[in-house]
């Protein structure tokens, strides 16, 4: 897999940037944002979204893109698309693992089950720790057992379709979602067609952690994400009465780490270990996991913290020698 | 319970904002950290691909 970055950085800073984190993948240099505009993911919206966070703009926020993440095919298509309207806003490196990897290369670390008769549910999240402006995605899965099913709307009158609200603290912001479609049904005696999901029905729902002025703070904070959901639970011949379901998923929420707190001593040996040749089949997804994450002069250690988390999972390995490596 | 409702950003739709799915990604030549100009398909050399948008390397 190719891997690509493009900013409207000049060619000098972009290859300062380049020695000092040991980034071999391009990083292309778009000075004036002409590349950045005609593809049409110029920010026009950070002026709204500065006064949101309470700050003004500054001269180095016009040209910025969307942040975002194009994923392509073997054919030069364009597979898939992520993207956040915040400038700030940025997936955790476990989010952005889960779409390159599939979600088997991301278990779960924080779950929630509810249960009704004839059906289970699961609640999980990939990571437990939140930091300002990280996104992650909240995964549902409701089981039924056979021959049952959920109307999702349109649902017949007197009937209560699947929905599923996300609350909890304040600073959790649900982002849009969709409830899958489900296939197409007829109650005998009407003459609409309605729609009920069976089986396995897998909901991912993103939310951000917002932090602004106001809530910004040094502390480590507990928080829990609260998913409730409302369904009925029917058979072919009769429907049991609704149900409501609460989830909660407990988050820490951590400060981000600036540049001024880390310690240096501790960083040099991490930046070190990444200029230290990889194997190729880690360079570009440890680029990957660098581009996404917020801030510069973090990156490396944040880079570390997600690969000890991948070495905690047992998905790579850290050699005698000092190399990551997949493990086997 | 917190209004999800109230946060005053304008929301661009992304999926038809920027090259969408489906659509071939747009050719791009631009220099990259060595100076050199890098045609991204050719590059790409019929690979999958990851390109990421960000805001700077320098802040």
């Amino acid at each position: 897999m190719a891997v690509f970055a493009v900013s409207y950085d000049p060619v000098a800073t972009l290859t300062r940037f380049a020695d000092v984190h040991g980034i071999t993948y391009p990083l292309l240099a778009d000075v004036g944002s002409v590349a950045i505009t005609e593809l049409g993911l110029l920010n026009v919206t950070l002026a709204a979204e500065r006064a949101a966070y309470g700050r003004p703009i500054e001269d180095r926020h016009t040209g910025i893109p969307y942040p975002g993440t194009f994923f392509l095919d073997e054919t030069g298509v364009v597979a898939s698309k992520r993207f956040e309207t915040s400038h700030r806003i940025r997936p955790t490196g476990k989010t952005l693992l889960r779409e390159l990897l599939g979600s088997d290369a991301v278990p779960p670390e924080v779950t929630a089950e509810a249960s009704s008769p004839g059906i289970e549910i699961f609640a999980w999240l990939d990571t437990a720790v939140l930091h300002g402006n990280q996104m992650q995605e909240a995964h549902v899965r409701i089981q039924m057992d056979d021959g049952l099913h959920m109307y999702t709307d349109p649902v017949p009158e007197g009937f209560r379709a699947l929905s599923v609200e996300l609350t909890g603290d304040s600073q959790l912001r649900p982002d849009a979602f969709t409830i899958p479609e489900g296939t197409p049904f007829r109650v005998e005696g009407l003459s609409e067609e309605f729609t009920v999901l069976e089986g396995r029905v897998d909901l991912d729902i993103p939310f951000i952690l917002i932090t602004n002025r106001d809530t910004a703070g040094d502390a480590v904070r507990q928080v829990t994400l609260v998913l409730e959901l409302a369904y009925q639970a029917c058979t072919a011949q009769e429907c049991f009465l609704p149900e409501r379901v609460t989830l909660e998923l407990p988050l820490s929420v951590e400060p981000n780490p600036g540049y001024e707190s880390l310690d240096r001593a501790a960083l040099a040996p991490l930046v070190n270990r990444r200029i230290v040749e990889q194997p190729r089949q880690f360079e570009e997804l440890l680029g990957l996991v660098n581009s996404a994450l917020e801030g510069v002069e973090a990156s490396p250690e944040l880079l570390m913290e997600v690969l000890r988390e991948m070495q905690g999972d047992g998905i790579v390995e850290l050699s005698s020698q000092g190399r990551w490596t997949q493990s086997s | 319970m917190a209004d999800f409702t109230s946060f005053p950003i304008p929301e661009p739709d992304f999926d038809t904002v920027g090259p969408m799915v489906g659509d071939r990604f747009p050719d791009l030549v631009l220099p990259d950290q060595t100076g050199h100009p890098v045609d991204l398909h050719e590059r790409r050399a019929g690979r999958k691909a990851l390109i990421v948008f960000h805001r700077s390397a320098d802040w």
